[in-house]
């Protein structure tokens, strides 16, 4: 009788416990909430290379115009890409140009090395030069090639911006 | 010595300082379902490192592009359902700094939106030259109407020299993740050969015009291309002639064959 008692009581618990649970999932469940989101997996770091401190570009022998500028650091917990391209947006997007009003723009684009195609490609367009997952380096390899109209002892520049993705 | 003077005319190309710059971006990607009207909020944490310069970050929405070759692109277009609580932030050494972006999509909203988180600093260095570091952070949305209507089309299929590029156009409204492309090549002597490319890593996101490229040696062929997605279904198959590059022997044989017989039978 006793051992029935306390069986009851057990189930009765059990009964207030679930329905206790149940009230408090209807509670959550009402009104307007905001949703907080985000894939807790995904990052990526990039580091760009330092400056070119100069860069001496010949007239005559174009195939010597080219530089190794050192690697794109990336550190990622996702596959990744990194893509380059030229800051400036407009007709001379990709070329090198003296700062002012009235800049002095070279003929021919600058081209960067596209790691994933094997070959150089000119900055007019974003150019995706590596791609990986994890931790990995990207090698960033410079070319210009001068025109014979091309003026000389002047300070061209170019800014490149280094973009990583997790796709 | 003259020699040496007229040949070796130096250009300058000075950047001034030589400090390497970068970024980590935690939450640097978004791909969820999202219940219109109700705010969504996705974090992103940006820091630095120990040896890193106090770094101005500039964070703007974009919109999503993709290039024919697959990687995601920044488009100038506006995005209105996702706000930033900053849009830019300073931060120092071994600093982070926390961004939030809130999705509000319209009631009624179907299938997927798309936009770009664009994460940038300023040029390395002093004046206009320098390189930037900068993360996209893509953002797919799916809303939890559904709605959402998967299709594709094969624009072209084309050769160039030993490359057979196939051009998949998604006329969905959602993004496919996964996409291979399963090509066969029949030769001119019926021998058959079956390529794909390996799964792309990348959403093709809607009205997205993206190339998948085989190799394949220079010749004529007759090619089926097939856009296949991740569960393996065929979403579209084209059959295309190729000629190759120079147009190969057989089909100027072919010509002179067709040309024989016309006369030959005329007369």
């Amino acid at each position: 009788m006793k051992k029935s008692i306390l069986l009851v009581m057990i189930v009765a618990l059990a009964m207030i416990c679930i329905v206790g649970s149940a009230v408090a999932e209807v509670s959550t469940s009402t009104g307007n909430m905001q949703v907080n989101a985000s894939i807790a997996g995904c990052q990526i770091g990039i580091t760009v290379p330092a400056d070119i401190e100069s860069w001496s570009l010949n007239r005559f022998d174009s195939s010597e115009n080219q530089n190794y500028v050192g690697n794109v650091a990336v550190a990622s917990t996702c596959a990744w890409t990194i893509t380059a391209s030229d800051n400036n947006a407009g007709d001379d997007e990709g070329h090198m140009m003296t700062s002012g009003s009235s800049p002095v723009v070279l003929t021919n684009p600058v081209k960067i090395y596209d790691n994933v195609d094997g070959q150089f490609e000119e900055l007019d367009d974003p150019v995706q030069i590596g791609s990986g997952s994890g931790n990995g380096a990207v090698p960033v390899y410079l070319r210009q090639v001068v025109d014979p109209g091309d003026e000389g002892s002047l300070v061209y520049s170019i800014i490149i911006t280094f973009t990583g993705s997790t796709p | 010595m003259k020699k040496s003077i007229l040949i070796v005319l130096f250009f300058c190309f000075l950047l001034i300082g030589s400090v390497s710059a970068g970024i980590t971006v935690t939450g640097s990607k978004f791909i969820d379902d999202v219940i219109p009207n109700i705010p969504t909020v996705h974090q992103m944490t940006i820091s630095t490192s120990p040896s890193d310069p106090e770094t101005t970050v500039i964070i703007d929405i974009v919109g999503f592009g993709q290039a024919s070759d697959q990687s995601y692109i920044q488009l100038n277009k506006s995005v209105d359902f996702i706000t930033l609580d900053k849009h830019q932030v300073v931060i120092p050494p071994n600093g982070s700094a926390l961004v939030n972006a809130t999705i509000l999509l319209p009631s009624g909203t179907l299938g997927g939106k798309y936009a770009m988180v664009y994460i940038h600093t300023t040029p390395v260095g002093s004046g206009s030259t320098g390189f930037v570091s900068a993360v996209l952070v893509p953002m797919l949305i799916t809303s939890s109407n559904g709605g959402i209507s998967e299709s594709a089309t094969i624009k072209s299929v084309s050769q160039n020299g030993s490359n057979v590029i196939t051009t998949m156009e998604n006329t969905g409204n959602h993004h496919y993740y996964g996409i291979v492309n399963s090509v066969v090549v029949v030769d001119m002597k019926g021998k058959q050969s079956f390529i794909n490319t390996t799964a792309s890593p990348y959403a093709i996101i809607p009205d997205s015009v993206v190339n998948f490229t085989v190799k394949i040696p220079n010749g004529a062929y007759v090619v089926s291309s097939s856009i296949v997605d991740a569960e393996g279904k065929v979403l579209v198959t084209k059959y295309v002639l190729t000629q190759g590059t120079p147009i190969e022997i057989p089909f100027i044989l072919l010509g002179l064959f067709g040309a024989f017989v016309l006369i030959y039978n005329r007369d």
